[in-house]
């Protein structure tokens, strides 16, 4: 069996900078108030005529430019969103088509949000394990803000747009490890849009605006998350995740990551997982602050974040932990190269 | 815990005077008990009982002694 690895990882972050100063005179909330509930101070928001597809692309072309890769060579190119720009053709396409990647290239949409990386990253080391490919391009990108009503403070305050670019190849070494992964759709009521789809179509009745019991207004188009059950959810399925991975990778007891990489949910959300996990803070890697919850795109802005920053050192494991939507669950071991 | 320590906590994770609170005051009442005071009074349940309590259970409760009550019982099924 072949080795996967991550050859390079590059990020794209729209230009407009949403600070919690300008979301305060909006929301009510105070800045400080708005950064201690979630620990953000800022997110990017896409342009009006900005897409996923537009996202990726330049992501993806700062990786092949940064990185020297042949676009010729590439095999595959996975693009993970839940915000395509059109229900079909898959958006991937229309990436493979600007980016010229060549025809032979398999391109396909992945359609997962907080865990949707590390499915992407299992997708991928399994093209590549098995033989079947020698390399591709993971990209991760999604456009939450579209569907998030301007007076619904639960979420806005929280989701950011961005996309990135990962060079996923065959190795010697062992890059990616074994992947743990899951699902519970009971929970798919907790974070939704629920109409819009062909279950409920787009109408005037759906358009309709309501106000929740916390005060936030939104209607059937827009975003609808549920707190206090995410929370619930991760508490209960998280730290039992990490275990699994740890288990299954022969990890566990005096053997134990050097880093921990969680989705970026929201400042809170990993203080308390840290905590209930008992991890030392300096284990545990944070860069959400200034992005927020970026949905798929989270942990490969993080690890680009932390590399920029000198901060792992070749041959440290990294516990790479998603979950959210869906509700959906994934990790896996990095080995960084 | 006692019921007292319990009224202190529960002060304490949603950032309020303990010395305002007693076990018969209304969650309703409380502006504390926003969406993130309830998410910190799940985690301070969750690290002093080692009990998830349910989101929607959370929600049933009307006083912080009925939650005390709710989080013994919850700790002991664990």
């Amino acid at each position: 069996m072949f080795h996967a690895s991550i050859g390079g990882i590059r990020g794209y972050l729209p230009e407009r900078v949403l600070t919690n100063e300008e979301l305060s005179q909006e929301i009510g909330w105070t800045p400080a108030d708005i950064a201690r509930k979630t620990g953000i101070v800022s997110r990017r928001i896409a342009a009006a005529d900005e897409c996923v597809s537009d996202m990726a692309t330049l992501a993806a072309k700062r990786l092949i430019i940064d990185l020297r890769l042949d676009p010729e060579a590439l095999d595959f190119l996975i693009l993970c969103t839940q915000t395509p720009d059109h229900y079909l053709p898959t958006t991937a396409c229309l990436v493979q088509c600007r980016l010229g990647l060549p025809s032979r290239c398999a391109s396909f949409d992945l359609n997962q949000g907080c865990s949707g990386y590390i499915y992407s990253l299992s997708v991928a080391a399994a093209y590549i394990r098995s033989g079947m490919f020698r390399q591709g391009i993971v990209l991760t990108a999604d456009t939450y803000s579209k569907l998030i009503h301007p007076k619904d403070r639960s979420v806005r305050t929280l989701f950011g747009d961005a996309a990135t670019a990962t060079w996923i190849r065959r190795s010697d070494e062992p890059g990616l490890g074994r992947f743990v992964m899951g699902t519970d759709g009971s929970g798919a009521e907790n974070l939704i849009v629920p109409a819009g789809g062909l279950r409920q179509r787009s109408s005037q009745k759906s358009s309709r605006e309501f106000q929740d019991e916390s005060g936030n207004t939104r209607s059937a188009d827009h975003l609808s998350m549920n707190g206090p059950t995410l929370f619930e959810f991760a508490l209960r399925r998280v730290p039992d995740l990490a275990n699994r991975v740890l288990e299954s990778n022969d990890l566990g007891g005096d053997c134990q990551p050097h880093w921990y990489v969680f989705h970026q949910a929201s400042g809170f959300m990993l203080e308390q997982l840290r905590s209930k996990m008992s991890i030392p803070r300096e284990k545990v890697v944070y860069h959400l602050r200034e992005v927020g919850n970026t949905v798929s795109s989270t942990i490969p802005l993080a690890l680009r974040e932390y590399e920029q920053l000198g901060r792992f050192s070749v041959g440290e494991k990294l516990l790479l932990l998603g979950f959210g939507v869906g509700y959906s669950w994934g990790g896996t071991i990095l080995t960084w190269r | 815990m006692t019921l007292e320590q319990f009224v202190r906590q529960f002060a304490d994770a949603i950032q309020t005077d303990p010395g305002s609170l007693r076990p018969d005051v209304r969650l309703a009442d409380l502006a504390e008990f926003d969406s993130m005071g309830r998410l910190c009074v799940m985690s301070m349940i969750d690290s002093r009982f080692g009990y998830v309590i349910p989101a929607d259970v959370l929600n049933k409760m009307t006083t912080i002694g009925e939650l005390f009550h709710c989080a013994q019982r919850g700790s002991t099924e664990v």
